[in-house]
């Protein structure tokens, strides 16, 4: 083999050879696990829930749709991709997870099933108590199609298709989005035996809609945001890998979402291994998963939750607690009192500059001044020049390239925000301080989640009742030591951040009498601040856990080739 | 240090399973499942929050010196298999790998019974004086428990409990402690003495080796033995040192305290919600009646009771 030039990519995935780590099959893994469409111009989308009555229908609907599943392959100067040929970037992107009662409906060997991880096989109902989903979160009050998967073997949720459509300049989704949805349901009426559940709470009780909020231009055109429904710029903080981008991007999207190793204050890509099945992890060990890894390699497991905003409660908490804060704190106005504790809670001014870059609302005010041609650029999409670019990418760099080491007692952005509790980077470091080289991540590296979803709903009506939130993805190798740990022991619990019972001021469970602490500044000379009594703000209305197979995979199951012997 | 640490006194206990089975019923049960089956009934008091107001109490609450206890059956120990060997050294040694290794078994299941009590000392009298307090306060529970032990036949007095869990009884050697907030001044231990006392026999020994003078030799090799003797021993004698019972300058760490001082975080934190924003007459006048009312020098007022979860 030694004389024979192997083709193929090199760090990165560049079509240059040569030494690196061993590229990713992109073509063989779906997109939607490198990618957050909404950041690749994909503002819409759309998740239809389908069960499998028969193995044989369900092999068939598989192998009707498989043609049609987008996988991460580059799309050419979108991706930095110099070296050819490039794969147009679809209309609409289309990817398949399937849950663990699906793969049971499938008839998987029993070794394949068997050697699945527990909380897969449990499925995100029966987690409740782990995932803190209780009182209104509880999976008896979720929307009629998880509560009939729950109660109907009929019913049960077992292929998940989602849907990412580009949008028109009047913010509607493509024609082809439709010419999907044609498509999946004349494979489910071939295959006879597949069947498009129903039963969503919104507009449509078919199919699940979630979309970036939209803003209506002064040429007219509709362009999507980064805002969710409570007024934050989401998606920020997306943990970056080995092979996820080519090296001009990564060199740019690794800052802030790597890791850092110690002694070294450069960011580096996280292991494959903890977003993809089949790779080396940071644990430099490979991925626990099922018989044959053959049909593992390349997959990885999503948490699929439906989160409901309670838009009037969030409003009135915060208008009354800025308030009192304003008195309090002997703050100047209520605008100023109203964006800190917001910013406070969340760990970044609602305009994403992060606490850390600015602790003040005067910081932070002039910091968005300075940069106020970002929102205009952003919006520009492909079209922005080099210049544009270089200056959104420092913009980028501004609100991500920061540690925790300079403010240990959370005194800029409290131990307990939602940001520093998620993705505490150095926080839990045992030996932080603020002097001498930088700390390492260990702690936290095996925890990161990649981030894929968008806001559902309309939030025109800031009410409790309306269908408003966020349809929340999270994708990982392991969902128990993942996104189960996150949710459990950083979201609902405050032991890591010694913070007693105080749980996510934003998206934490509430008990009576739940508080977030704002930590006073010894610098500043200002006083602790305590918002008591904090209601509920986001809910559980559904989910489940998906194994997002290869195309390999796929593949095999839709041949009824998965073989563990 | 073993049994008795900071004001605490470990207890590690374990009791022989009876191998005769109980009638029950006019049915034979056998004890490792009577004894389970007792101790997941006893009730373990709201350890959780889930649990507040609703759980039964636990009966180790009715006394207030526990801080911790727990039941468990060891059945048998774990058997690893055989004892590895290298294949070379097996070939070399002649040892025959389908000869049969001796299996170790424990003869019977055994009850551990582990638990930490508030103690003046570690003498076998403040032990006494703990399990006398238990008994008083629990035991139709203690011999519904003990009842399907070896041994725990006609047990009614405190003297014979005592006695029997005494001869139970095995030497702690990993107490575990959690309620330092800053690490204890201790002493560390002295190196040097050791050190150049070991490095002058070790002189002694190599010169009488070298230049051949026996009786150096022997005082070097006698030196180095004394060294390192001593150096074990005191090594030993610092470890069965107990720690101080309180960090200072801390409070102490007795049961009473420990409830105290949960009681006064929860009302503090309550007492800073309730006071922000207040001017400093008013801030000062409501914390005049706050020390008024939870008296926080007083273990005994107002402390959350044992066996709770506070909030």
């Amino acid at each position: 083999m030694s004389g024979l030039a192997i083709p193929g990519r090199a760090a990165g995935g560049g079509r240059t050879g040569g030494a690196g780590p061993r590229p990713l099959d992109l073509a063989d893994i779906q997109g939607n696990i490198l990618r957050p469409y909404g950041r690749f111009g994909f503002p819409i989308t759309r998740h239809i829930f389908f069960n499998i009555a028969s193995a044989a229908a369900g092999r068939d609907f598989i192998g009707l749709i498989l043609g049609a599943v987008t996988s991460a392959e580059r799309w050419g100067a979108i991706d930095d991709e110099t070296v050819g040929p490039f794969v147009p970037r679809p209309l609409v992107a289309l990817n398949i997870g399937l849950s663990y009662r699906g793969l049971a409906a499938l008839q998987l060997p029993t070794r394949t099933l068997a050697g699945m991880p527990e909380e897969f096989i449990d499925g995100m109902a029966k987690r409740w108590s782990i995932l803190g989903d209780i009182g209104p979160s509880a999976p008896s009050a979720w929307d009629p199609i998880w509560l009939a998967g729950q109660e109907e073997t009929g019913r049960q949720i077992h292929i998940l298709v989602s849907l990412n459509a580009q949008a028109l300049q009047d913010g509607t989704p493509v024609p082809e989005l439709d010419e999907s949805m044609a498509m999946l349901e004349q494979a489910a009426n071939v295959s006879a035996g597949v069947t498009r559940l129903t039963g969503h709470r919104g507009p449509n009780p078919d199919f699940q809609d979630a979309s970036a909020i939209m803003r209506r231009m002064p040429d007219g055109t509709v362009v999507p945001t980064a805002r969710e429904h409570f007024g934050f710029t989401d998606g920020i903080g997306d943990p970056t890998f080995v092979g996820q981008y080519e090296p001009k991007a990564e060199a740019v999207e690794v800052i802030g979402a790597g890791k850092l190793v110690p002694g070294n204050s450069r960011w580096t890509p996280l292991a494959t291994g903890e977003f993809i099945l089949g790779h080396p992890n940071e644990a430099q060990e490979l991925p626990p998963t099922a018989a044959p890894w053959a049909f593992m390699r390349n997959g990885t497991f999503m948490a699929y939750r439906k989160l409901h905003q309670n838009l009037r409660r969030f409003d009135a908490y915060i208008d009354a607690q800025a308030d009192f804060m304003q008195h309090v704190g002997g703050i100047a106005s209520r605008d100023e009192a109203r964006e800190t504790l917001l910013a406070k809670m969340s760990g970044r001014w609602p305009s994403g500059i992060p606490l850390e870059m600015a602790p003040s609302y005067a910081e932070a005010l002039a910091l968005q001044k300075t940069w106020g041609d970002i929102p205009a650029i952003e919006l520009k999409g492909p079209a922005r020049t080099a210049l544009e670019t270089q200056r959104l990418n420092a913009y980028n760099r501004l609100i991500t390239d920061f540690r925790y080491n300079g403010d240990i007692d959370g005194a800029r952005c409290p131990v307990s925000a939602h940001i520093r509790r998620t993705n505490p980077r150095d926080a839990l470091d045992p030996l932080l301080t603020t002097q001498g080289a930088p700390a390492g991540t260990s702690l936290t590296n095996r925890r990161r989640i990649l981030r894929r979803g968008a806001p559902y709903g309309s939030s025109t009506t800031r009410d409790n009742e309306g269908e408003h939130g966020v349809i929340f993805m999270a994708l990982c190798a392991s969902l128990f030591n993942q996104f189960e740990f996150v949710q459990q022991q950083w979201v609902h619990y405050g032991a890591s951040f010694n913070v007693g019972n105080d749980t996510d001021p934003l998206v934490g469970l509430r008990r009576p009498g739940a508080k977030f602490v704002i930590a006073g500044d010894t610098a500043r000379q200002s006083a602790p601040f305590i918002c008591a009594n904090m209601p509920q703000f986001v809910e559980t209305r559904g989910g489940e856990y998906f194994f997002l197979p290869s195309l390999t995979a796929l593949r095999d199951i839709a041949q009824g080739s998965v073989d563990p012997t | 240090m073993p049994n008795y640490d900071a004001g605490h006194y470990f207890l590690t206990v374990l009791a022989p399973v009876r191998p005769d089975p109980e009638l029950v019923d006019g049915r034979w049960v056998s004890r490792r499942r009577a004894l389970r089956e007792t101790l997941n009934a006893m009730p373990t008091g709201e350890r959780t929050v889930a649990t507040q107001g609703s759980a039964p109490a636990n009966p180790f609450a009715r006394s207030i010196i526990t801080h911790f206890a727990r039941f468990f059956v060891l059945d048998d120990v774990v058997y690893n298999g055989r004892v590895s060997q290298d294949s070379v050294l097996s070939a070399i040694l002649k040892i025959n790998p389908l000869k049969a290794q001796t299996v170790d078994r424990l003869s019977t299941p055994f009850l551990v019974f582990v638990a930490d009590f508030d103690a003046a000392g570690g003498g076998a009298e403040n032990l006494r004086e703990c399990l006398t307090i238990l008994w008083r306060t629990m035991s139709l529970e203690l011999t519904q428990v003990f009842r399907h032990c070896i041994g725990f036949d006609n047990i009614d007095e405190p003297a014979q409990f005592c006695a029997y869990i005494q001869k139970c009884q095995v030497e702690t050697t990993m107490p575990f402690n959690d309620y330092w907030s800053l690490p204890p001044g201790l002493p560390t231990f002295d190196l040097k003495p050791y050190i150049y006392s070991a490095s002058a026999a070790g002189v002694f020994t190599v010169a009488g080796l070298f230049i051949w003078r026996p009786w150096l030799l022997l005082l070097g090799v006698l030196a180095l033995g004394v060294t390192i003797f001593t150096g074990y021993r005191r090594v030993l004698e610092a470890a069965r040192r107990p720690f101080p019972p309180s960090p200072p300058p801390g409070p102490g760490a007795d049961l009473p305290t420990v409830l105290k001082a949960l009681t006064l975080q929860r009302e503090f934190t309550q007492f800073a919600i309730d006071t922000q924003g207040k001017g400093d007459q008013e801030l000062y006048d409501a914390f005049g009646d706050f020390v008024t009312r939870t008296k926080p020098n007083d273990p005994g007022a107002d402390m959350q009771p044992p066996g709770v979860v506070g909030a």
